[in-house]
């Protein structure tokens, strides 16, 4: 077990360097890619991409500076300066401001909405309704209950499940976590 | 040593084989970064990646939710009804809604349950269904690892891990264009069910889908405004106790821990760490004090 975490450690630690062996798989992909978007010595100048469908483009470089703007993903940025965690950069627009690494790509995000499950290039298609649409216990989980002779108070249990997140506004979700002191970096 | 031989042979097999083409549109990027292109250039490439990986997608949401739906129904059934606490439910749902909106898939509509369970445990089923056990949340210290440990299991749904483990095991029907992989056929669903259910709580995922689960929930956990360093806190805290009773964390289902804190250690020193975040102490006490 030692071995494996040694020899992880030195792959991962050899990703920093210009030429790097790829991962044994595609575990820490994200970590990975992190890496490899700030090698060392790459600087300003370079275009980013907002990856998540929300992100705060900040005034100063620190979670409790102003929120300059709301950026939204797939929104593209020019680096103006780099630091540990944040970069300085300029929207089309003009506005200036930092934003966390982590919430950025080096390319744009696809769009990939929950709708869209790509799972292998190998099997067929079929397209769905996107997933903003479907709500509540699916009618073919509770035939498959039904017919399985599964008990009506475990259904009755993914129904409650369910209207709980109903019941609760992306604005009380804001508010929660406001309240909370927990504000997206 | 299975370990060693394993990261051995994936050395020398290197990623693309067998890998999802939405890996593949990432190993993509990594490779564009790497050589320099120009961004126009990348962007194109990346847009034509990115058409392949749309051309391919063998289940509709639709059909993942209905999976799901079934696996949760299953999972009621199988490991304990829903805790009868309406204050935890909604609580352990507004910090799951919280981070899942830092996901790639913030359009899924994730629900959160706790289950009657003084078992510690935690597990997902396709199109949003995140368990946590009454045993597991009674073992957290703060907000932050509920974050953590919800994050963790957000991240197998928004990988697709559950899907992907089913259709290697040809668990899963393949659609016909614009079909339903079941077609209202309950003995088609059950296949994937207890396909799942032993993913869940017998066999595991694979161990590169942990490392990797744990890795994104950091992520999604921090990009909410959570500490990073919340699961890893859990983890470490399920050591000490030994708690991982009943097909839990630390069980045969999931990784050795040192490897899975070496992998979070090793992505939080790179663009986490910096971060801080909040822990919230006070406020999970005071939400779960009724559980004590």
């Amino acid at each position: 077990m030692r071995k494996l975490s040694t020899s992880l450690a030195i792959l991962l630690v050899g990703t920093a360097g210009i030429a790097f062996a790829e991962p044994p798989d595609t575990l820490h992909t994200d970590f990975v890619r992190v890496v490899r978007e700030w090698p060392a010595g790459r600087g300003p100048s370079q275009t980013v991409y907002v990856k998540r469908a929300t992100a705060e483009l900040r005034k100063g470089p620190s979670a409790s500076d102003s929120v300059v703007a709301t950026l939204k993903q797939g929104e593209a940025l020019t680096v103006v300066a780099a630091e540990p965690a944040r970069l300085k950069v300029k929207t089309a627009t003009g506005l200036e401001g930092f934003i966390t690494r982590i919430n950025v790509s080096d390319s744009k995000p696809s769009g990939v909405s929950g709708g869209q499950l790509i799972v292998a290039s190998n099997t067929s298609t079929t397209t769905g309704a996107n997933a903003a649409s479907i709500r509540g216990l699916s009618p073919m989980a509770e035939k498959y209950a039904k017919d399985l002779k599964i008990s009506e108070d475990a259904v009755e249990d993914v129904k409650k499940m369910e209207k709980v997140g109903d019941q609760i506004s992306p604005a009380q979700v804001a508010s929660f976590a406001r309240e909370g002191g927990v504000v997206a970096p | 040593m299975r370990h060693s031989l394993i990261l051995a042979t994936a050395l020398a097999v290197l990623i693309p084989l067998g890998c999802t083409t939405t890996e593949l549109a990432d190993a993509t990027r990594v490779g564009l970064l790497a050589t320099g292109n120009d961004s126009e250039k990348n962007l194109a490439l990346v847009n034509a990646g990115e058409k392949m990986a749309n051309a391919a997608l063998p289940m509709s949401y639709e059909d993942e939710r209905a999976l799901g739906g079934s696996v949760a129904i299953a999972s009621f059934e199988k490991y304990g009804s829903l805790l009868n606490n309406a204050e935890v439910q909604r609580y352990v749902t507004l910090v799951g809604l919280t981070v899942a909106a830092k996901t790639n898939r913030p359009d899924v509509p994730f629900r959160f349950a706790v289950v009657d369970s003084d078992d510690v445990n935690a597990w997902a089923a396709p199109g949003g269904y995140i368990f946590l056990t009454k045993g597991a949340l009674v073992l957290m210290e703060d907000e932050a690892q509920l974050a953590g440990v919800l994050g963790h299991e957000i991240a197998h749904v928004c990988r697709y891990h559950m899907v992907t483990m089913l259709q290697r095991g040809r668990l899963l029907s393949a659609a016909a264009e614009g079909a339903s992989a079941f077609g209202g056929d309950s003995a088609r669903i059950a296949s994937g069910v207890n396909g799942g259910l032993d993913v869940l709580f017998e066999k595991g995922y694979d161990r590169k889908m942990e490392y990797e689960a744990d890795v994104v929930g950091m992520d999604y956990a921090a990009a909410a405004g959570y500490d990073p360093t919340g699961l890893r806190r859990y983890l470490t805290g399920l050591e000490k106790t030994g708690s991982g009773k009943g097909g839990g964390w630390l069980e045969s289902t999931h990784p050795d821990l040192v490897d899975r804190v070496t992998g979070l250690d090793t992505a939080y020193a790179n663009g986490y760490q910096e971060l801080g975040g909040a822990v919230q102490k006070e406020r999970f006490a005071a939400m779960t004090k009724s559980l004590r």
